[in-house]
């Protein structure tokens, strides 16, 4: 059970959403995490570099081959796994009344 | 900050991630490919076996490095990694389909050790290869639902 931290960063409504989408995923590529937030790209991109700056998430890219674009994956890191559940505890505590 | 949170905007916050979940669970669909292609090679591990060990060694190489890039290539046509197993009926699954596996490799070589017919390692071939093809789909209908529920 993890105990109940509230983030600021990951607080951001869309930090929030992407940090929750890439909870029970090992990886998501940048086009699947943006069609399913519906989000814009520059958006998308902006806060995955300050997520990824924070150690929350992880970002790698895959090699170019000749004919495909480079594709970003992100994941979170185990430091940014144990922050956003203790950010969701945080915030059902919040959502029951009683943190 | 945490106290200049409303419990009510916390519980929208929260029901938002919901959608969002249940969003990309509805992404995680198998081709219709995938599926056999697993059976396939599933079973290629069991028939391996019974072959003299240089063969066997080869399918079973071959087979491992097919699994792998099957994975690899699931993942970059859907943009979703999965390999980590979410949930209880999901694990249960995987383990079932390793369990035949492992106990039809197992029943192969006993039946090339007794001298009975080659013929017969097909069976095993043949359950791991259905058990694989019928629980695929509900391991991904299970990897769904525990998405959503996470």
């Amino acid at each position: 059970m993890t105990d109940p931290q509230f983030n600021d960063l990951v607080h951001s409504p869309v930090r929030l959403r992407i940090c929750a989408l890439l909870r029970p995923a090992n990886e998501l590529e940048f086009a699947t995490i943006r069609d399913t937030l519906r989000i814009s790209d520059a958006h998308l991109s902006k806060n995955l570099k300050l997520l990824s700056d924070a150690g929350i998430v992880q970002l790698r890219k895959d090699p170019r081959t000749s004919n495909t674009r480079m594709r970003t994956w992100a994941a979170l890191t185990t430091e940014g796994t144990t922050v956003v559940d203790g950010h969701l505890a945080a915030l059902a505590q919040i959502a029951e009344g009683s943190f | 900050m945490a106290s200049n949170v409303d419990p009510r905007d916390a519980r929208r916050a929260l029901s938002g991630l919901d959608t969002d979940r249940a969003r990309l669970a509805a992404k995680v669909v198998t081709p219709r490919w995938y599926h056999p292609v697993y059976a396939s090679i599933l079973a290629g591990l069991v028939l391996s076996q019974a072959l003299p060990p240089f063969y066997g060694l080869t399918v079973v190489i071959v087979g491992l490095i097919g699994l792998i890039a099957l994975r690899i290539a699931y993942d970059r046509r859907y943009g979703i990694s999965f390999t980590k197993v979410t949930g209880r009926r999901t694990r249960t699954l995987m383990f079932s389909v390793i369990g035949v596996l492992v106990a039809g490799m197992i029943a192969s070589r006993v039946i090339v050790a007794t001298g009975a017919s080659l013929w017969w390692v097909l069976v095993p071939a043949a359950i791991a290869f259905v058990t694989a093809l019928v629980l695929g789909p509900r391991y991904d209908d299970a990897l769904r639902r525990e998405i959503v529920a996470r």
